[in-house]
């Protein structure tokens, strides 16, 4: 019943209505939308080779859009087969104080961690989310099914309140002062709990170009929360909210300060709750005879270094190559280095880069996209373990666009990632603008 | 001048990368200096990791430890692992596990500017007994089980073994 609601809204999206794609593109007519219907395949048992039984995941994405003179309004719904996952419905409004408010209904909860792993913080429902690595289903080389498996227990409730995102900011002479507002339902259907958070914001930049941002941080932490199957559309990066209406962070950012020629970048973080700084970031960046040096150090307070990276960017011909020493741990060690090569030419594009790790890791990608209008091409290897050798995953993307009549746009694409020997999953989509 | 030199370092790079590597899974267990008396973590990670889903040490391997050192007092799964059963012989010294991560499995993270090779799958909480200036290495004699998404076996290396050193608090 529920796959033929979806179908039937579908099929209706794809007949009716006039829509388009691009909020910021001119706004001839007030009405604006997109769909997107993309349907995943995986093999059920990928180490049989002739006959096997698929899983099959399909989503379908719907942006709608309101534009009257300053004033937009949008939808964002996303629909799978276990019904609506995801409604947002977002205001703004820009004059000389401009607001945005987000409200977001969705069964699901998910807090994360802005670490680089991502890590789960919190989850409502849980089943058993708590500490994994959100970033290992989202990446370069994760499967869309795996993140749809693991997130599938977690949206089997209808559509409830879950965020409200209220902003609103101001420019007086050259400062832009932001307030945002979050509230959070952590709760369960028969049972909510909202929990608020504030952040206070005020931030401008300098006739030299730097940039200085300082940011309160109440009943809210530097991270992200998402909702639904947490794709992009899903994601928002204001903060997370966290239980208690207290002060948690107060936040400094510096960016682009230029000093003889020297860029510095910093960051600092003071933790209200343990009453100490608890996240430093020191960044630098000079250009010497074409060849770009970089550092970065992480601290966790003003004496323990905890990530180090040191680079060189240099440029020869149109090729571009960057090697980069990083110590995740911060002992100055640099266990890890990133190498990396990418040329252009035209149309065409390469890019093979090797991440190593002491004492014997290694990851060997190598990308090529080409784009020749109205096709688009993607390919990315990856090698595990060893260089061109230890093959593990082979991603491709194939889009074809079509245009017109009018502002209609059309754009069909397939995704298929091979995973060692077999097929990870296969993914046909299609898009629809106007 | 410009355009040949591109081509000329992709040809470079095309030779370097087509050296044959000799990388494989290892399973690497961490480093610690604890003072004498203390608690802290040991990390047990997996580098390389090509979908790992199942680890399990035991009946035939063991993680081993001076005792007289350092006593184990428990293990817990990290980045989704799950340790679903262990036994903790701190009188011999050593440690059986078995350990996986349902409905996921771990392996390098790729993403814009970041490589992630070595992912931990689990804490071992340990508490530094031995008098200060001592140490211990933490061995796993063997894996007996390291298994994928899809259930295959993933090769792999000598388990690299780790160390705790006791010093003064």
């Amino acid at each position: 019943m529920k796959r033929a609601l979806i179908l039937a809204v579908a099929i209706a999206i794809l007949h009716g209505g006039v829509w388009n794609l691009q909020r910021g593109t001119a706004l001839a007519a007030p009405v604006l939308g997109e769909v997107n219907v993309a349907i995943f395949f995986e093999p059920l048992n990928p180490t049989q080779t002739k006959i096997d039984q698929i899983n099959v995941d399909a989503e379908t994405t719907l942006q709608l859009g309101l534009f009257i003179s300053g004033l937009a309004l949008t939808s964002t719904s996303v629909f799978s087969f276990k019904g609506a996952e995801f409604q947002a419905f977002e205001l703004y409004a820009g004059m000389v104080i401009s607001f945005r408010n987000v409200v977001i209904f969705a069964p699901n909860i998910l807090e994360v961690d802005d670490d680089p792993f991502w890590t789960i913080q919190f989850a409502q429902p849980d089943p058993g989310l708590v500490s994994v690595p959100l970033r290992m289903f989202i990446d370069e080389l994760a499967s869309p099914l795996d993140l749809a498996k693991l997130l599938a227990p977690t949206v089997d409730d209808p559509l409830q309140f879950r965020k409200l995102i209220s902003q609103m900011a101001v420019n007086v002479w050259g400062v832009r002062f932001s307030v945002t507002m979050l509230i959070a339902n952590f709760g369960t259907v028969n049972a909510p709990d909202f929990q608020s958070g504030l952040i206070f914001e005020a931030g401008g930049r300098t006739l030299g170009g730097a940039e200085v941002i300082s940011q309160l941080y109440m009943g809210a932490r530097q991270g992200w929360e998402c909702f639904g199957e947490c794709k992009a559309l899903e994601r928002y990066f204001e903060g997370r909210v966290v239980p208690g209406f207290e002060f948690q962070e107060e936040k400094l950012i510096i960016r682009n300060l230029t000093i003889a020629g020297v860029t510095f970048g910093a960051e600092f973080a003071f933790d209200f709750t343990t009453l100490e700084l608890s996240h430093i970031v020191l960044s630098v960046r000079i250009s010497v005879l074409g060849v770009i040096i970089q550092q970065k150090i992480v601290l966790n307070d003003l004496a323990t270094p905890s990530f180090v990276s040191f680079g060189w960017t240099v440029q020869l011909g149109e090729g571009v190559f960057e090697i980069e020493f990083i110590d995740p741990n911060g002992l100055f060690q640099f266990p890890a280095k990133r190498l990396s090569f990418f040329v252009q030419w035209e149309a065409i594009s390469f890019k093979d880069e090797l991440v190593v790790q002491d004492p014997v890791g290694l990851l060997h990608t190598i990308e090529v996209s080409a784009e020749f209008d109205p096709f688009r091409f993607r390919s990315q290897t990856a090698f595990l373990g060893g260089l061109i050798n230890g093959f593990y995953n082979q991603k491709v993307e194939m889009s074809w666009g079509i245009a017109g009549p009018g502002t209609w746009a059309w754009l069909v694409s397939l995704e298929a990632q091979l995973r060692r020997e077999y097929l990870l999953y296969v993914s046909p989509s299609i898009s629809v603008k106007f | 001048m410009k355009r040949k030199v591109a081509p000329c370092l992709l040809i470079a790079l095309a030779i370097l990368t087509g050296c044959e590597g000799s990388y494989r899974t290892h399973v690497i267990v961490g480093k610690l200096e604890l003072p004498s008396g203390s608690t802290g973590i040991v990390r047990i990670s997996i580098l390389n990791p090509p979908d790992a889903q199942m680890i399990q040490v035991g009946p035939v391997g063991f993680l081993t430890f001076n005792p007289g050192v350092i006593q184990v007092t428990g293990l817990t799964g990290v980045n989704g692992f799950t340790v679903f059963g262990s036994t903790i012989n701190n009188m011999m010294g050593w440690v059986q596990f078995v350990a996986s991560f349902p409905g996921g499995s771990i392996r390098p993270i790729s993403a814009a500017g970041l490589g992630i090779l070595e992912i931990p799958i689990i804490e071992m909480s340990v508490q530094a007994v031995g008098p200060a200036g001592t140490q211990t290495a933490l061995t796993i004699t063997a894996v007996d089980l390291f298994t994928d998404r899809v259930g295959q076996p993933i090769p792999i290396g000598p388990p690299i073994a780790g160390q705790v050193v006791i010093i003064t608090p």
